[in-house]
Order: structure tokens, then sequence, then C-alpha cells
């Protein structure tokens, strides 16, 4: 596989000054992505996953809240010593995100299709009709009754609607990285599926790259290329998909894999991490 | 066969829907179509089904978040669907809902001991100050948070650890039925695993019953004594996690199965 990095994160380090004390998010976070390929990124709850996404294109607090270091190079250009209005041209067309927060991208007061075709008429102008290609998005995300949705409110909207529709619009911008932020969380295995298939099948016809926050071992098996473990900030383990998931060499990593719950071997609890790792 | 803590009968659900400029008059929309079931005292009922088909709606029927438009919801006999706001008040604190949305449901103006204050301020209002933050930090602790995070806004915290904070609250008022509407969905794994346990442990502890709505097969399979299968605001299929995820009947359980993505 023709394998050249897109995206090159070196040292990236996330501190929050809040309550009178520092708080390090993220800690010398470096990774590579590739042309067309799916970068997992698993880990445990506030690992940093999501802020070291969110710092890409500079969505964090500004500075003295939150300080941002280390270097995030697209195609020569060090992201982060771009001003406000330079990275700003990069949001939505050359990275989007699929938030984790339904609040972040949903806008209560607007209904979906204002919103979806919002994104479009914005990122891709040279679409003359813009209905049809919201109708077209919604149906991309197996959203059943699309014309019937496209009239209807965020809150009208079951918790799997919603992540959908932020699925339709981060792919309606056209980018060619997708931040996707635990993105099928709300969704059941089948529709799951389906969208993982949709994005594993843009990152193909249109090469898309994504880098995928999830802690759906599943998928990561299933979609990703490559894979990050994040923990208190740190990566503590990165290598390709297959070699993580059957090679852990990290403690940590292997008493995650074995968290993971199976169908058909129920079992009186569920295991745990050991209390010396976690 | 005594009294289940919880019973449901053929509950439907009708949201409003908005007047259309050429229909006139507004058409509403039926989430759930008469649905029926129970639940025993001290036990776990799993929820799943396609997105969309009304899991949420029937949680939310259940403590007056959607509308009971037609039906009964009986709880421990006596029907509190069909009571007044006012009348209800009593079951307030005996059912809780843990959220789907872990963004929306926290009130972003208020720090944790806030939040966590605020259903024990109104159904404990004998607890002193002191023993209402001792009580937070002990919920705190129980959700695997600590104790420093009494003093952060919900904008600070991770996704998953804003759900542990969800969790908190639904325990704070010792409830007797929590409506658990994908609780660990915005979990890693080992944490997933640990507010499992949680709740198991405090189910048998406190005789807890729940309603767990999730999406992961073999989490529903692992915490239920009984499965329902929902698509397009009916029950398809009910029975023992056994039953359902080794000898599915319907069609969409089949499919269902079929999807869980394998490891290797
Ligand atoms: N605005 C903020 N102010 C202060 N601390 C923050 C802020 N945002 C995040 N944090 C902290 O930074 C750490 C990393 O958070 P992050 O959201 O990246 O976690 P995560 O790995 O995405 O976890 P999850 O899987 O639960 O979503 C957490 O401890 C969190 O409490
Ligand atoms: N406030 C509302 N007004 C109008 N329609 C609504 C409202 N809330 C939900 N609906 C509709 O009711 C149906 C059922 O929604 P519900 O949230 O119960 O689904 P769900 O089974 O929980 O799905 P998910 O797994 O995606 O969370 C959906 O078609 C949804 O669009
Ligand atoms: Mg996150
Ligand atoms: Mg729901």
């Amino acid at each position: 596989m023709s394998a050249t990095p897109l995206l090159k994160v070196e040292d990236l380090t996330i501190t929050f000054h809040a309550h009178e004390k520092a708080t390090v998010a993220a800690s010398g976070v470096s990774y590579e992505l590739n042309s067309g390929e799916v970068l997992a990124v698993v880990g445990e709850s506030g690992s940093g996953k999501s802020v070291s996404a969110l710092a890409l294109t500079q969505l964090l607090p500004s500075a003295p809240t939150c300080v941002v270091s280390g270097k995030i190079n697209l195609e020569g250009i060090n992201l982060l010593s771009l001003s406000e209005k330079e990275i700003s041209r990069y949001r939505g067309k050359v990275i989007a995100y699929i938030f984790q927060d339904p609040g972040t991208s949903l806008n209560p007061v607007y209904s979906v299709e204002f919103q979806i075709a919002e994104a479009i008429k914005i990122h891709r102008p040279e679409i003359s009709d813009v209905h049809a290609a919201v109708i077209q998005s919604l149906n991309e995300v197996r959203i059943h009754e699309p014309e019937k949705v496209a009239q209807q409110y965020p809150h009208e909207l079951s918790g799997g609607m919603q992540q959908r529709v932020m699925i339709a619009m981060a792919l309606a911008c056209n980018p060619r990285i997708l931040v996707a932020d635990e993105p099928t969380t709300a969704l059941d295995v089948t529709i799951q599926k389906e969208i993982i298939d949709l994005l594993a099948h843009l990152c193909r016809e249109r090469g898309m790259s994504i880098l995928l926050i999830t802690h759906n071992f599943g998928i990561v098996a299933n979609f990703a290329n490559q894979v990050i473990v994040m923990r208190h900030g740190k990566v503590v383990e990165a290598g390709t998909a297959q070699h993580v998931l059957e090679n852990p060499t990290h403690p940590y990593t292997r008493g995650l894999i074995a968290c993971i719950p199976r169908l058909g071997q129920k079992r009186h609890r569920l295991t745990t991490l050991p209390t010396d790792l976690s | 066969m005594s009294t289940p803590l919880l019973e449901v009968r053929n509950l439907s659900v009708d949201y409003p829907g908005r007047a259309h400029w050429f229909f006139q008059k507004s058409i509403p929309k039926r989430a759930v179509d008469n649905v029926s079931f129970t639940i025993p005292k001290g036990k776990t009922v799993g929820l799943v089904g396609e997105s969309g088909s009304g899991k949420s709606t029937t949680g939310k029927s259940i403590i007056r978040l959607a509308p009971c438009t037609e039906g009964q919801i009986l709880y421990e006999g006596v029907d509190i669907g069909n009571k007044s706001n006012r009348d209800f008040l009593p079951w307030r604190k005996k059912i809780q809902m843990i959220f789907q949305d872990p963004y929306n449901s926290l009130d972003p103006r208020s720090d944790v001991l806030g939040i966590l204050s605020e259903p024990l301020e109104i159904h404990f209002p004998d607890l002193s100050k002191a023993d209402r933050e001792a009580r937070c930090i002990d919920l705190l602790k129980k959700v695997k948070l600590p104790s420093e995070y009494l003093y952060r806004y919900p904008h600070e915290f991770s996704g998953g650890q804003r759900q542990r904070i969800g969790i908190a609250r639904a325990l704070a008022v010792e409830p007797s039925l929590i409506i658990c509407d994908e609780p660990v969905s915005a979990l890693d794994v080992s944490v997933q695993a640990e507010v499992v346990n949680l709740l198991q442990d405090l189910q048998e502890q406190l005789q807890l019953t729940y309603l767990f709505i999730a999406h992961d097969l073999a989490v529903v399979e692992h915490i239920s004594d009984h499965i329902l299968v929902m698509s397009q605001g009916k029950i398809v299929e009910a029975g023992t996690p056994a039953q359902i995820l080794q000898n599915p009947k319907e069609e969409y359980t089949k499919t269902l199965l079929a999807a869980v993505p394998k490891l290797s």
C-alpha cells in the first residue's frame, strides 16, 4: 500500500489552566495519518482523544485557559501557527468533524434541511439542486423518509437520527480529512455497519482520510488501517490495527481488549482492568 | 403471582406534528404503538431495536417526558400514566432516568456539586449542607470520578466523564426504578465494564429495577433477565436473552445479530 503521510502530528501537548491548577490533557502525542487511510484512536475515557482532535483546527478555548504546543503538519504547513482567519478556511473543507457532542454541530433553531444545505452551499458551490443533494445525503446515511426528516428540528429526532444527520453534514463538506469522534455510539449494529461501509467507500472513492475516535474494537478490527492507544494523555501503543489487536504489548492495551464484552459468553461479572492499571 | 414493579399496558405515544401549510391541520406522529410489558421488582428488562423505533420515547413516557396518549403505566399496580403532574410528584423520586445524550441533560451553568445537590435538596430537604456534599462525593466515587471534580462544569469533561455524572445524578435520590437510556454507549470498554458491574452491584444491594435501553447486544445479553425487541413503535419479539440471541424469530433480530462486528 502506498502510504504518504497527509497529516503529521508531532509532540502535541495540551494543558488546561482552570481552578488554580494546570491539567495536562494530552502530552507528547505524535502520529501520522495517510491519504485514503483510517487511523483509529482508542483509549480510556478522559485520556485526551477528543481534545487532541479538536486541536487540529484550533477548536479549543484560547490561551491562557488552554495552551497547545507541538506541530500539526499538513502538506508543509503547521496548522498550529495559522491565524484564526487562515485556519477557518481549513475547517469543513479540508478537515470536517463529526463531533462527539451533537449540540456542537446541530443548531436547535434550524431545520435539518437548512443545516445540511448550508454546508453544501459553502463547500460545494458547484451543486445547483441543493434540495436534491440534501435528500441524497440523508439517504446515504440511511435515514428513512428523508423528505420528512429534512423538515424536522434536531429535538424531534431520536439519538441515532441526530448522529446520522451530523454525519451527513460533515460529508456534505466533501473534506479531505474526516475527524469522526465516536460517530456510531447511538446506532444499532445494522446501521452502524452501513455507515462504516459508507465511510470506507468514501475513503476509496474520494481518497478521504479518517481520524476515527472509537471505543468499539469491532470497528477498529474491521475498518482501521492504523491504531493508536491513548492513556492519561499519552500514546502508549501504536501500529497497524491487526498487529495491535493480535499482539498488544502494553499491559493497558491487553487489559482493554480483555474488557470487551462478547456475545454468547454471559458471565456473572464483566472483566474490568486490574486495579494496579486503572 | 405478585404485582410487578412496573407494568406497561397497551401504551401508545403520539408526538404532536407541526401544522403543514398545505394540510393545515397537524398530523400527530405515533412513536410508540400499543406496547405492553412488565418488569418484576429487582429485575432488568433490556430494550433493543433500530434507531427511531421508539425506545427512548417508551422510557420517557414512564417519567412523563413524553405523553401517554393511550394505555396505562402501572407502578406497583397504580396507574401513574394518567395522573396529573401534581399527583405524579411522589413517583418522581422513585423513578429516575439516565439520558442517552449526556450533553443536553446536564445544566451547563451549574457545577457538578450543583447538579448532584439539586435533586437532593428537593427530595431530602432535611439533609445539612455538609451531609449533602458528603453524599455528592460518595456518588462521584461510585462512578469512579475523583472528588475534586465536584467544582467543575459540564463543558470541562470528556464525553464518558459527563455520562458518569448523569449516572451519579440518577442514583442521588435512591430511586427504585431506573430507566437507563444507552447508559454506557459513550464509555470505553473498561469504564463500561465498571459501570455495568456497578449497576448490577447496586441492583443486588438495593433491589433496583432497570429498564435498560442499549445497542450493544453483548451488554444487553449480560445484564438483562428479559429482552424486548422494538421496531417501528411496536414490540416485535420478547424473551429471555438465550431465546432471543440463540433462536431469534424475527427477521430484524436476525439481521441485528448478523451485523455484530467480529474481532478477528
Ligand atoms: N474545557 C476543558 N477544561 C478543562 N479540562 C478539560 C476541558 N476539556 C477537556 N478537559 C479534560 O481533558 C481531559 C481529556 O478530555 P477528552 O475530552 O479529550 O477525553 P476523551 O479521551 O475524549 O474521553 P471520552 O472517551 O470520555 O470522550 C479530561 O480529563 C477532561 O476532563
Ligand atoms: N419531540 C419529538 N417530536 C416529534 N417527533 C419525535 C420527538 N421525539 C422523537 N420523535 C420521533 O419519534 C420516533 C421515535 O424516537 P425515539 O427517540 O423514541 O427513538 P429511539 O428508538 O430511542 O432511537 P435511537 O436508537 O436512535 O435513540 C422517531 O421517529 C423520532 O423522530
Ligand atoms: Mg471524547
Ligand atoms: Mg433513543
